[in-house]
């Protein structure tokens, strides 16, 4: 906070609390009585101090008390920037109002600048009870008294009643004394020990004690009194507080330390910063709001440096030196047109000094609405936040917020040189208080984020510490999502909830049941595990995204598929691999055009961190491209080195990915690794591989027929099947399940686990070889544990249990069944996938191998066989087709062995039987 | 009484809503009150046509300040932040509506009294027909000077010749209701005034005052369906005939195939976002590039088609691709500075959008190239646009009609759903680009009837019987019993162009002749790929 305040630095206090007369350390003469809004405690014993020295001594100021406390002038209170005009109400009643060393605090601006260097005629203690705010019946006294009693007597019992009157769901306290906390008495403490000078203040905490209920109302109407009416209370308080500890001889405020901290309280500023309004949509904030304490969400999209705002201007008279300060006035400086000392009296002589000013910081912050909240085919608004001290620089652009401010509408100026304005008003918000990210709509996986990236830097008033923790406020959330949350967990219920959530999922593709429903439990996922006790940061972590591949022919809606995942997944990023680059996949480094400096820009993946990225044509993308993937899919980061920043980002996301074959339609008698132009290590990083044939079948084609001439022709189309989910219920119901249940695998599902992977195992085992076929990998058994845990999740159950296994298993088997099938023997072969060679090719090779060898070695004399000739021998008595390429591959095999030589070149070719071999 | 007011509406448009704000002050609704009065003195076509237009032959400046006009105009921008205005000045008088008493700033401000209007940002209709212009506004007599645009990046085509307006909209229950790209004639005071927006940059922009606004949610041209039969000569079969026939000669060197393709999709408009019926999209393959004897520069050469097209559509752009434009232009909307750039794809619902590929030449596409190819194939696949926005985009619905012509087999950058190769006689390449005064308009009554057709047919319904219902299906397991190649896909654009089929011959019914006939249109184009 830029406080360069000339004389008002803490004096160093030799004489008891409140006594007159401090030395001043200006050393500039000062005849004018620093316009200062004098606050006093309004039950200070000693507030008729006579206010000495008007313009007579020039070392010292007026003695009132309050000029050794620095006004309480919060930018978001006066703010300096063309503040709302003083409404025609405070016209009608002026009683009083003219005293601006009152005790009352500075109830408001003053309707003209006439006042400012004014210096106050009546007496300065006039009792604080006529005090009102003007045209209407609150009486600030009472205001006052009715905070402080609600400071001093708030216990959260209170607000769990009242939060069970109003049907929220509430905690149940550990211990009955916890109910019976003085909750603000113990922030006020912590305050006094931390030097915190912001107090977090949960409006419905206000409604909930009884006492102070209509203070709720009276804060959100009339924000500009009763804020630093709240300030002062919460200052007096915090010296009652320093005063009581002294008393006490608490740890540390005994003696001189006491004194010390005493004094720093007193020259501190307290602010009350005011939250737990509804929010409100900024399309609705209206004229009635002008003023008022409004809450509003949004994104921010531009914000502004730091601006020095003046608060008080410093001038002095370049004829005798004699100095004057003067209060800035809904953004206007009065300048003196003379010296107002009456000896000097010159015109024109008064001169800025400007490091003699006092600055406070502001910044503009532009705030749009978020994607959510603006309404269907509508362009997103925007509106103007101007934060104060604390709060600068506490949001950048990107963030998500929720402000709370005051509502402001100030004139348009027609032309910024003339006085004219037309009857044209801009709004903007006074911001008093910005929580970041809003409650649980940001829709990426909270686990993956560290527990306090969302704690406010620099703000951390105590109330806020402490409401991280506290579940009433999250109970309060639950009003809003309570009706929601029945209508899931009822959903949740009924037994065919998985079945419906599959129709429900990209309903205008026909069939495909399993696929559907391996896409469902990828979006639900399976939960993150870390090990705790590891090395490092928390040891290694295990994802609990699951990832699928779609592979099939052209035209069987893939695509289709991916765009409706991308739709409702949180945090879903659509990318076409034919044009991603890995740089557009990964991240960036850009320049900054506002700062000229570089900037890492996340690309797809880092995007949807904590989400599902979409990627279709898969096979279409370069390999520089897909190698980034193999990063991302186990480790589940991106390593990035550009223009000396080198980093690695979270790209903790499910891939959900389609790819066609080769030959563009899939050709059957060929693998899988065969058909897709993938490398097979990055085929086994998938937990779920979907083969998407197009087979005729004439029962099928005629429902095909049937559905889609009732799609396409019928007058008004209707969804396939009424029984349907929207969008909206199933990406709230995914949403839901994905930030509250976090299954725990029974034992008995962890025995059905072991089962099921035993089983996959040995269905590779065939009695009549000893080779072994590989059907199941470690790798499918955490695919088999992640699919469970989805299954679970989306049944929202606590715990895995047997079914859960079932299904995954069973899954599993379809999607290995239509993958891993070995296309010449017909068997599961999950080194198809692993490695590309199954087992018939494995076998194939080794018996080729043998008839090599054989023939070599049954070949007249030394000379070899020529490459032709034996690989058209070899042909001749094989059975099956020997492909060039296979053969090839043996003999390099076989000459690596260093059991055959092949001499010559291309046509030439001779394959000879290694010398001693 | 109505046509008193209609007179003084025109003549004094301030005093006469002063009149009505001493006639109607206690109401609480002023603004609605004033839509509704407005709206009733200009409630016949004869009056409401009386109000003078505001369009690029009669620019803002050719008005003098406060005049009624009526503005017909496509939303460019929903975003500015609305404004407040004093319903009533301290006199007690009317305020908005551009009334300002200028008043010294220290003046006491009674905020029970502030209102709130929704600012729009509106630019010319982009690729209106001029004959569309005619039978809305009457007759254009082309003004002197050129309107020279302020703002000229919030129109899809910022260098051609149009007009950007600031919208006030007082009625706000009215404004929250509209959304970019549509299409909107407002009628109010025009006025010049600052931008109203949170930058610090002055700029005095016309603004326009709105009394009350008329919506047109499809077009604003409305034909009937099923087609009115004038004589023997005019049913919907016959004249289908002969437009096609023109549409092959004018413009497609004599291709009646491929004329009645172009038929077919430029009918097409969005049936259904869920589940998605959307336009077919088209490319005319193997259709020449422009001869470069006659011309100096090819790119700059419009297919005649594009002429054609404005003649029977109210709403028809062309796109002329070329490396360059590619490059260096906008396809998507997006918000700089926070303020809304249009693109070349913002324009209205239910526009038909001819693509023209023989500007491009070899070279590099750079980014934003690429961004604007997405763009477009996003349009033609999902017929959704992303504007952008920072750190968001948003989606807004489109109706785009897409037409690629291309020298190649198929587009260089588009997937389309139908191919047709153009066969045309080498004799009539030139005709391929004859400039728009040699093409040959039928009588206007002819050219009546082609538009009838035509803009009927995009407003029109079909129904299905359950015996065509049954018929298609038994064809596609039959199909594909004989060809599995034949999938899904093909029973979908068959349909399409089944249903696109019955529309263009003004059918309430799609009968299975038609469906047949549909068929054998996709087969002969089909034969005509390989």
């Amino acid at each position: 906070m830029a406080r360069r305040a000339v004389g008002l630095s803490t004096p160093r206090r030799k004489t008891p609390l409140f006594a007159p007369g401090s030395s001043s350390p200006l050393p500039f003469p000062s005849s004018s009585p620093v316009k200062e809004r004098v606050r006093r405690r309004d039950n200070a014993p000693d507030s008729d101090l006579p206010i000495s020295d008007r313009d007579s001594e020039p070392l010292e100021f007026p003695s009132s008390p309050a000029v050794t406390t620095p006004r309480n002038r919060r930018g978001d209170i006066h703010s300096s920037m063309n503040a709302t005009p003083i409404p025609r109400r405070a016209r009608r009643a002026p009683g009083g109002n003219d005293d601006m060393n009152s005790d009352g605090t500075h109830l408001t601006l003053p309707p003209s600048s006439a006042p400012q260097l004014s210096v106050p005629d009546g007496p300065s203690d006039e009792p604080a009870e006529i005090r009102a705010i003007w045209g209407t019946t609150v009486n600030l006294a009472e205001t006052m008294k009715s905070f402080r009693e609600f400071m001093l007597g708030f216990k959260p019992k209170y607000r769990i009643s009242y939060d069970r009157d109003r049907g929220v769901r509430t905690r149940i306290m550990a211990s009955p004394e916890e109910g019976e906390v003085l909750l603000y008495e113990t922030y006020l403490r912590r305050m006094r020990q931390t030097g915190e000078t912001n107090l977090n203040l949960d409006m419905l905490n206000l409604a909930a004690y009884p006492p102070s209920r209509k203070l709720h109302v009276q804060l959100a109407k009339y924000p500009q009194e009763v804020i630093p009416a709240m300030d002062q209370v919460l200052k007096d308080l915090m010296l009652e507080i320093a005063e009581q500890d002294q008393l006490a001889e608490m740890e540390g405020m005994t003696g001189q330390d006491g004194e010390e901290e005493i004094a720093e309280i007193m020259s501190k500023v307290y602010k009350i910063r005011p939250f737990g309004l509804q929010s409100v949509n900024m399309r609705e904030l209206n004229p009635t709001d002008t003023d008022k304490l409004v809450c509003i969400k949004g994104l921010v999209i531009r914000a502004t440096p730091v601006i020095p705002d003046m608060k008080v201007a410093f001038f002095r008279c370049l004829t005798c030196n004699h100095t004057v300060q003067v209060e800035i006035d809904r953004g206007k400086i009065d300048e003196p047109q003379r010296c107002p000392r009456d000896v000097c009296a010159s015109v024109g002589t008064m001169s800025l000094v400007h490091n003699r000013c006092e600055f406070a910081d502001r910044q503009v912050i532009r705030l749009q609405e978020t994607p959510d909240a603006v309404p269907d085919g509508q362009t997103p608004h925007t509106v103007s936040l101007s934060v104060y001290d604390e709060l600068v620089d506490v949001s950048k652009p990107g963030d998500r917020l929720v402000v709370t401010g005051i509502f402001r509408s100030v004139p348009v100026r027609v032309n910024p040189r003339q006085r004219t304005m037309k009857s044209l008003f801009k709004t903007f918000l006074d911001v008093v208080h910005v929580r970041l990210g809003t409650d649980d709509t940001l829709g990426f996986d909270k686990s993956t984020r560290p527990a306090a990236s969302d704690r406010i830097p620099g703000v951390g008033g105590v109330g806020e510490e402490e409401e991280e923790e506290n579940p009433l406020d999250r109970e309060k959330r639950l009003t809003r999502r309570a009706e929601l949350e029945n209508k899931l967990r009822e959903l949740s219920q009924q037994p065919d909830v998985y079945d419906l959530l599959a129709r429900s999922l990209a309903p205008s593709i026909w069939a495909m049941e399993d696929v559907k429903k391996g896409i469902l439990l990828q979006l639900f996922g399976g939960t993150n595990k870390s090990i705790a006790r590891g090395g490092g940061a928390g040891g290694p972590r295990y994802r609990g995204d699951i990832n699928v591949l779609l592979v099939g022919d052209p035209g069987v809606s893939k695509s289709q598929i991916l765009q409706y995942v991308h739709k409702i997944a949180p945090r879903g990023v659509y990318t076409s691999g034919k044009g991603s680059s890995a740089v557009g996949l990964t991240a960036y480094v850009t320049r900054d055009p506002d700062s000229k400096q570089l900037v890492l820009e996340s690309g797809a993946l880092v995007l949807s961190d904590g989400g599902v990225c979409c990627i279709d044509e898969f096979d279409k993308m370069s390999d520089a491209t897909r190698s980034v993937l193999h990063e991302v899919m186990e480790q589940q980061t991106v390593s990035i080195a550009k223009a000396g920043i080198i980093t690695t980002l979270n790209a903790r996301t499910s891939i959900l990915a389609a790819a066609n074959p080769v030959g563009s339609k899939y050709n059957r008698s060929e693998t899988i690794s065969k058909n897709l132009d993938l490398p097979p290590t990055l085929i086994s990083r998938f937990d779920l591989l979907y083969l998407i044939l197009d087979n005729v079948d004439e029962a099928l084609d005629r429902k095909l027929a049937q559905h889609l001439v009732g799609l396409y022709l019928e007058d008004a189309p209707q969804a396939a099947g009424q029984d349907i989910l929207t969008l909206e219920e199933l990406a709230a119901y995914i949403t839901y399940a994905r930030s509250r249940m976090h299954p725990i695998i029974t034992e008995n599902a962890g025995n059905e686990l072991v089962r099921s992977y035993v089983t996959l195992r040995k269905a590779g085992e065939d009695p009549r070889s000893a080779e072994k076929r590989i059907t199941a990998t470690t790798r499918q058994l955490e695919s088999m544990i992640r699919l469970s845990e989805a299954h679970a999740r989306m049944r929202f159950s606590p715990f895995v249990e047997v079914e859960d296994v079932r299904e995954a298993f069973r899954l599993m088997r379809e999607a290995i069944n239509t993958s891993a099938r070995d296309p010449t023997t017909g068997e599961i072969d999950m080194g198809l996938l692993d490695t590309g060679i199954g087992r018939a090719q494995r076998r194939m090779r080794g018996d080729m191998r043998k008839a090599i060898l054989a023939l070599l070695d049954g070949a007249p004399g030394s000379r070899g066989i020529r490459w032709a000739d034996a690989y058209k021998s070899l042909e001749g008595q094989s059975s099956i087709r020997v492909t060039a390429g296979e053969f090839q591959e043996v003999i390099r095999e076989l000459e690596q062995e260093g059991l055959v030589k092949v001499i010559g070149e291309r046509e030439r070719r001779v394959i000879r039987r290694a010398d001693g071999a | 009484m109505v046509s008193a007011y209609f007179a003084d509406a025109l003549r004094d448009p301030t005093s006469e809503l002063q009149e009505l704000y001493a006639r109607a002050s206690t109401s609480q609704d002023f603004p609605s009150e004033v839509a509704r009065h407005f709206s009733r003195v200009f409630s016949t076509d004869d009056t409401f046509r009386e109000i003078p237009v505001l369009d690029v032959h009669n620019p803002p400046e050719s008005y003098s300040s406060r005049q009624l006009v009526r503005f017909r105009a496509m939303i460019q921008d929903t975003s500015p932040s609305s404004e407040m205005y004093l319903r009533r000045t301290t006199g007690g008088t009317l305020g908005g509506w551009g009334i300002h008493s200028n008043e010294d700033e220290e003046i006491d401000i009674d905020y029970n009294e502030l209102r709130e209007c929704n600012i729009l940002w509106a630019v010319s209709v982009p690729g209106e027909s001029t004959w569309c212009g005619i039978e809305l506004d009457g007759s254009i007599t082309p003004s002197q000077s050129i309107h020279k645009p302020l703002r000229s990046h919030k129109h899809p085509d910022s260098d051609g010749r149009h007009i950007g307006v600031q919208i006030k909209m007082y009625d706000t229950a009215v404004a929250e209701h509209f959304k970019p790209t549509e299409v909107v004639t407002f009628v109010g005071i025009l006025t010049n005034e600052p931008l109203h927006s949170d930058g610090d940059h002055e700029l005095d922009v016309p603004t326009l005052h709105v009394f009350f606004a008329r919506h047109h949610p499809h077009s604003a041209i409305t034909r009937a369906y099923p087609f009115v039969t004038r004589s023997e000569e005019s049913t919907a079969i016959k004249t289908r005939e002969r437009l096609i026939k023109w549409i092959a000669d004018q413009s497609l060197g004599g291709d009646v195939e491929a004329a009645e393709w172009v038929l077919l999709t430029i009918i097409a408009r969005v049936q259904s976002r869920h589940p998605p019926l959307l336009p077919p999209t088209l490319t005319i393959s193997h259709f020449p590039p422009p001869p470069t004897t006659e011309s100096l520069s090819p790119p700059a050469a419009i297919p005649s088609l594009s002429d054609v097209l404005s003649a029977l559509l109210p709403l028809a752009r062309t796109l002329p691709l070329s490396l360059d434009f590619l490059n260096k232009t906008r396809f998507a909307p997006e918000s700089k500075e926070e303020d809304l750039h249009s693109g070349a794809l913002q324009i209205p619902q239910g526009s038909v959008l001819l693509i023209t590929e023989h500007g491009v030449q070899e070279g590099k596409l750079v980014e934003q190239g690429l961004v604007n190819i997405g763009t477009l194939q996003e349009v033609m696949n999902s017929q959704t646009l992303a504007y952008r926005f920072l750190f968001s985009q948003f989606s807004f619905p489109t109706d785009i009609t897409c037409i690629v012509l291309t020298e190649g087999k198929k587009s260089a950058f588009f997937k389309t759903d139908i191919v047709i190769p153009l066969k045309f006689d080498p004799e009539s390449l030139s005709t391929l680009y004859k400039p728009a005064s040699d093409i040959l308009l039928p009588d206007v009554k002819e050219l009546e009837a082609f538009r009838d057709l035509v803009v009927g047919s995009r407003a029109g319904k079909v129904q299905v019987t359950e015996a065509t219902s049954q018929h298609i299906q038994q064809d596609f397991v039959n199909d594909r019993r004989q060809n599995p190649a034949i999938t899904s896909d093909d029973l979908i654009r068959r349909m399409t162009i089944a249903k696109l089929y019955a529309l263009s011959l003004h059918e309430i019914e799609l009968s299975i002749d038609t469906w047949e006939r549909a068929k054998a249109l996709d087969e002969r184009r089909k034969a005509r790929l390989v």
